[in-house]
């Protein structure tokens, strides 16, 4: 009979106690595998912050903006060369002028003073005396003219100097006004820059703007074309999107005048991909 | 963000809706592999009789010593499978043989009747929760899907009152929705699996009973008629 039934046991009840024990089992171990195991964090993958490039379209290059200044510095100091040139020539004339002047009072002076020992060479060494007096203290007079004017050549050249510097100064707090403000239009232009597939490195697109006080562009042109007219064209759009630099109110209307009136922009792709 | 996830602890940080069907999920799992573990039981002992049973019929053995050796078997375990149908043919049939003056058509009516109610019956057993593998194969899936879902939105509700979504702040969430469509998976594959192979195996088994049937009612019509012509 239980040759015939080898399942005998399990059948018993059919079958139900062996199938619930083994189901229990195959859960238990389940459960003891699964969540039993702990997963610490370093099992993830770590996923990195995205990094965030800014795009920025630098103005002009640096080589050039370098150029550009050491150009202004040379005809600044060309300038104040020829000014001081002049200045020089002036007061070596002047000196000259006086000293003639000079020279022809003394002569003077000596001829009245011969022609007088002349006329009263025998008279009182009294007179004589006296008319020494009267040299010495006209030396004395000549002597204080002398220094004044020294002193009135010192505090001119005092005075040049000190305008000289003003000026200066003025000119570099303008360098910087200018730039602050050029930054300025340039990020609003290179937020706007769509940058067209078929850009290439080494591409630069030369934009000339013309701004009106108000900020506005009134005219934007490419001076110089980069060989691509689709990038060409987004350099463009750019400039139209950005359509105005409030901002650009706010500058002294000489300091807009000289340096925003016409604004000359360089666009070139792998500034943005630096 | 606890220094080590413990999947026990991303359970129990689930919302109520989600545990449930993570609960319910495992106990069918658990209800589900009681029945493919009953079912094989069953399955593999039916066919292993039929095949004892089929060779001791047809090895020439004379039916009423089968029967009685089924007899004195039957005080130990019920006799199932092909056994029970032989054995309820074969006792209406001696049963009506010994009624004075009857028919033999009726007499094998009568047999073939009992073998047809045996019949049902063997059906019944061995096809018995079948429906329930099948149903859990279907339902667990969604079942899992519909945990995973509200886990997700329940994720996506609490990440909009943050300023900055972190993967942080949104992956406990998600694993913890994704658990239940993994038991819904782990539930649903096996009884998919098991309740297409029993439901062949049943198939192929109730045929050969439907076989062993004809052949044992041509066998028993066969006595039933050279006994009237004996007659």
């Amino acid at each position: 009979m239980s040759k015939f039934h080898p399942l005998a046991i399990l059948l018993k009840f059919e079958g139900y106690p062996p199938a619930v024990a083994a189901s229990v089992i195959l859960h238990a171990l389940l459960l003891v595998f699964v969540l039993g195991r702990a997963v610490t964090p370093s099992d993830y993958v770590t996923i990195e912050d995205p990094v965030i490039i800014t795009a920025t379209a630098v103005d002009v290059n640096p080589q050039r903006l370098r150029r550009l200044e050491r150009l202004e510095e040379e005809q600044a100091a060309a300038n104040r060369r020829r000014q001081e040139d002049q200045a020089r020539a002036r007061r070596e004339q002047e000196e000259r002028a006086r000293q003639e002047r000079l020279a022809q009072e003394q002569r003077q002076a000596r001829e009245r003073a011969e022609a007088e020992r002349r006329r009263q060479e025998d008279l009182d060494r009294q007179r004589q005396a006296s008319a020494e007096a009267e040299r010495q203290r006209q030396a004395e007079e000549t002597r204080r003219r002398e220094a004044e004017q020294a002193r009135q050549r010192e505090q001119q050249r005092l005075a040049e100097q000190a305008a000289r510097e003003a000026q200066a100064s003025q000119v570099a707090s303008e360098n910087l006004v200018v730039a602050e403000y050029a930054a300025i239009i340039r990020r609003v232009i290179s937020q706007n820059w769509q940058i067209p597939p078929s850009a290439r490195n080494g591409m630069s697109a030369t934009v000339s703007l013309r701004l009106v006080p108000t900020g506005e562009v009134v005219s934007s042109s490419i001076l110089q074309s980069s060989g691509d007219a689709a990038f060409d064209r987004s350099v463009l759009q750019a400039v139209e999107r950005a359509d105005r630099f409030p901002e650009l109110q706010d500058l002294d209307n000489s300091v807009f005048e000289r340096n925003f009136r016409n604004f000359t922009l360089v666009f070139r792709p792998e500034d943005l991909l630096r | 963000m606890s220094e080590s996830l413990n999947l026990w602890t991303l359970v129990m940080n689930a919302s109520w809706l989600a545990k449930l069907v993570m609960f319910s999920l495992f106990a069918i799992s658990v209800m589900s592999w009681v029945i493919i573990v009953q079912k094989w039981i069953i399955l593999s002992d039916a066919s292993k009789e039929m095949f004892n049973f089929e060779k001791r019929f047809w090895s020439g053995m004379d039916l009423s010593q089968l029967y009685r050796d089924g007899s004195s078997k039957q005080k130990t375990t019920a006799a199932i499978g092909m056994e029970n149908l032989f054995r309820s043919g074969f006792k209406e049939f001696t049963r009506l043989r010994q009624q004075p003056g009857i028919d033999s058509d009726a007499v094998m009516e009568g047999a073939q009747r009992a073998m047809r109610v045996a019949l049902a019956r063997e059906e019944r057993v061995l096809e018995k929760h079948l429906p329930i593998l099948s149903t859990v194969a279907s339902v667990s899936v969604y079942l899992g899907l519909f945990g995973t879902v509200w886990g997700i939105m329940n994720t996506f509700v609490s990440l909009s009152s943050q300023s900055q979504a972190s993967i942080a702040v949104v992956a406990p969430g998600i694993a913890d929705a994704l658990l239940a469509t993994e038991m819904g998976l782990f539930a649903a594959i096996p009884a998919a699996i098991a309740y297409n192979r029993y439901a062949s195996k049943v198939d192929s088994i109730i045929n050969s009973y439907l076989t062993f049937t004809d052949e044992f009612s041509s066998i028993l019509h066969r006595q039933a008629h050279t006994r009237r012509v004996q007659e």
